[in-house]
């Protein structure tokens, strides 16, 4: 938005501008959100969509990553709603779920798919603050609860993490995260 | 033990390997085409296990109804079997304070039969497919509350999928009830037809349901009374009658890509009296005939599939910046004017046969035109103009077409003429165009009327010679070509040959090398002569003869090209061609 509240004249340039710098690390959000690949890149379409339908109403009053987070999350949380998803999930089970080619990176392999495979709210609560680097304050806004409730969340995500990986518990540190 | 950073750095490894390779998001980069196109983009159909499931279900549900089981027997079994199958939660996951599945189908048939009017019959009629889902269910945040899903179908034979769109005779309904306080949060009825059963949703109170389907697409392909009824139903109740939705925003556009424009000329002729009701009709509207002539394109629609007869009105104030084309500014006004409000569509319904209004609809293609993508040195006039604004465009217009014209007298550079233009367009409000500082317009004048002094006199255009004989030079008569090009083409001197004895040589070398049938076969046939000087003198007799002699020149695929130079002393044998043979000179 220019200064004023003016509509900005070109909004396709900003929406370029989004794409290049959050399109990989939002797909990776959906991925991990929805275990999905093909709905993860679904998921981009529409965020990406309303990302652009909002670009008027988007105000700068969160950071452009937060917003666009924030419109990730409503769409996995709409597609998971959808009939055929949710009630697939039902159905499948996380090791059960099409993975994607292996990494070559064996280890992160392993990890990620620990994370994939911690409940919902742990998982994600992992991936915003982990993961897209947001404050504890910032993953509370996005998932409607508290920073101390993250902040439990994520010593819980950790400890869950390091019984599924097992070997060496010191890999997944135990400390809690310090509040701001 | 690892630092928080080092755990980010691993955790987002992790998430890279697991997400694996990133797909091209290149088709993102359409999506400002696509977002008026389309109100969603529709997630992709997958066949769901529900899916199978459902149909599964719906199998039972028709045995135990061959086998005479009450409808109450069939639900249980239904909701027995798919918590056995895993489809629904495990009933442990509900809590004492939360509603039973028989309860969670009574709020739900209430809702439907208070919403719609559904009769109960028809409801018993339907079997019933319901969904628990425990508390936080969502896995994303903990504030959402269980829920029952309650669906009531009688389809047996498609997938009970939200995402068809065939929902039988009777259609079905879906309603979702906060498990904890009972609330139901979603109630909706689909049907294949909404509009035979509006008066039942009419009678219950569900006004807005009714008017949000008035202005679909859906709508004007209804019956022309039953339109005229709902709009009147309607705009007695209230609600807007003239509908702007989207959807029909883009059904209209959609059509006008389609449309034959006719020249208001050609309309102003036409004795049809529902363009005249039309135009009485936009009268109403501020949009009298003497603005229309002016700027309007008008196109008659008899029969648009609709089950009404339509007439449109599409504005187009583009066309108005063409002047700008005919100077210096060309290149100037290619990217500066390239896009300027539309006023929108109109389009008049009436019923068929009828000059009887039943709707006036109006699609302000500003709203899309925002929509579209705007290439980077492109810039937008106001997007707020209506009817009233016309008078003040056409007088901006004239002040601004005399400013580029002292310009060009003045010879500034293209820079300096693009900032006294811009500086303009900012004076007279344009508010979306970059320029440092409007310009006093007066005062410029003022300041530069003694450029008026070295304003040529207009010279014919290229495109207007093009708008008034054709594209084809070579069908242009001789005086225009003189006209445009004096340096290559001049009438014959005194004493030289004519164009009519230059057309006698080329028709009787024809007859000659091709017989009578030549020019039998091209029937009502039509001779075009141009004599293109070889000699930069004008005294000089040095020219080429380039005679063409078609059927039809606007569809020059049948006839002959004759050529032959003259020269002081001798002229050369005519050359015969066939017309395709030859370029457009």
């Amino acid at each position: 938005m220019e200064p004023g509240g003016r509509r900005e004249v070109f909004p396709e340039h900003t929406l370029n501008k989004l794409i290049s710098l959050y399109y990989t690390p939002l797909f990776h959000l959906c991925c991990m959100i929805l275990r999905d690949h093909a709905a993860a890149e679904d998921a981009m379409q529409e965020t990406f969509l309303k990302a652009y339908r909002g670009l008027d109403a988007f105000r700068g009053d969160a950071s452009e990553k937060t917003w666009l987070t924030s419109i990730a999350l409503n769409v996995c949380r709409d597609m998971r709603k959808s009939a055929w998803f949710r009630h697939m999930e039902r159905r499948v089970t996380p090791e059960e779920l099409p993975i994607p080619a292996p990494a070559q990176d064996e280890e992160a392999l392993a990890l990620g798919q620990a994370i994939a495979k911690l409940p919902e709210k742990y998982r994600t609560s992992v991936l915003l603050y982990y993961y897209q680097d947001m404050t504890l304050q910032e993953c509370a806004i996005l998932l409607k609860t508290t920073p101390s409730n993250i902040s439990k969340r994520l010593a819980r995500a950790r400890e869950m993490l390091r019984r599924q990986l097992g070997a060496d518990p010191q890999e997944v540190p135990a400390k809690e995260v310090t509040l701001p | 033990m690892m630092d928080d950073r080092m755990l980010r750095d691993r955790i987002h490894r992790a998430v890279e390997a697991y997400g694996g390779a990133v797909p091209d998001p290149a088709a993102l980069r359409q999506i400002p085409f696509r977002a008026h196109e389309k109100e969603n983009i529709r997630m992709k159909q997958k066949l769901s296990t529900a899916a199978v499931l459902m149909i599964a279900l719906l199998l039972i549900t028709v045995t135990a109804l061959a086998v005479g089981l009450t409808v109450e027997e069939m639900w249980q079994q239904s909701f027995d079997r798919m918590r056995t199958t895993g489809w629904i939660n495990s009933a442990s996951d509900e809590t004492q304070a939360e509603i039973t599945l028989e309860e969670a189908v009574s709020i739900a048939r209430r809702a439907i039969i208070a919403k719609y009017g559904t009769p109960e019959s028809e409801l018993d009629a339907m079997g019933v497919y319901p969904s628990y889902f425990a508390r936080g269910w969502d896995g994303l945040t903990d504030d959402y509350p269980s829920e029952w899903d309650i669906y009531f179908s009688s389809r047996t034979d498609v997938e009970l999928d939200l995402d068809h769109t065939d929902y039988g005779p009777t259609g079905e309904y879906r309603v979702y009830i906060n498990a904890e306080t009972k609330e139901v949060t979603y109630c909706h009825w689909y049907t294949n037809d909404f509009w035979s059963r509006a008066q039942r949703i009419w009678d219950c109170g569900s006004y807005d349901e009714v008017h949000w389907h008035y202005g679909r697409q859906q709508f004007f392909a209804l019956p022309a009374e039953q339109q005229a009824y709902w709009t009147a139903q309607l705009a007695s109740s209230g609600y807007r009658v003239i509908a702007e939705d989207e959807r029909l925003h883009e059904a209209l556009l959609t059509a006008a890509t389609d449309l034959q424009f006719l020249p208001l000329s050609a309309i102003a002729d036409n004795e049809d009296a529902q363009v005249r009701a039309a135009w009485e009709a936009l009268a109403e509207r501020g949009l009298d005939p003497d603005l229309l002539q002016r700027f309007a394109y008008v196109a008659t629609i008899p029969d648009w599939q609709t089950g009404t007869d339509n007439v449109c009105v599409h504005y187009s104030y583009e066309l108005e910046w063409d002047l700008m084309n005919k100077g210096f500014l060309h290149n100037l006004s290619d990217w500066l004017f390239c896009r300027v409000t539309k006023l929108g569509l109109y389009m008049v319904s009436f019923e068929p046969g009828t000059t009887r209004v039943i709707a006036v609809t109006h699609v302000p293609i500003s709203e899309s035109h925002r929509q579209e993508p705007v290439t980077e040195g492109s810039l937008l006039t106001r997007t707020d103009w209506t009817a009233d604004d016309l008078t003040a465009f056409d007088e901006a217009y004239r002040l601004l077409d005399r400013a580029v014209r002292r310009m060009q007298a003045a010879v500034l550079p293209l820079e300096e003429q693009e900032g006294i233009v811009r500086s303009f367009l900012r004076g007279l409000g344009d508010t979306y165009i970059e320029a440092p500082e409007a310009v006093d317009a007066e005062r410029w004048f003022a300041e530069t009327s003694e450029w008026d002094t070295r304003i040529p006199a207009p010279a014919m255009t290229y495109e207007e010679f093009t708008d008034r004989y054709g594209s084809d030079e070579r069908f242009w008569p001789m005086e225009v070509l003189c006209r445009l090009k004096p340096e290559s083409y001049r009438m014959p001197l005194p004493g030289e040959t004519t164009l009519e004895e230059a057309a006698r040589i080329a028709l009787s070398h024809l007859v000659c090398t091709g017989g009578e049938e030549a020019l039998t076969a091209l029937g009502d046939y039509q001779v075009f002569c141009r004599r293109v000087s070889l000699s930069g003198d004008p005294g000089v007799v040095d020219c080429r003869w380039e005679v063409f002699i078609v059927a039809d020149p606007a569809n020059p695929v049948h006839g002959y090209n004759i050529t032959w130079g003259e020269w002081e002393d001798h002229a050369d044998e005519p050359d015969v061609r066939h017309i395709t043979e030859q370029g457009n000179g």
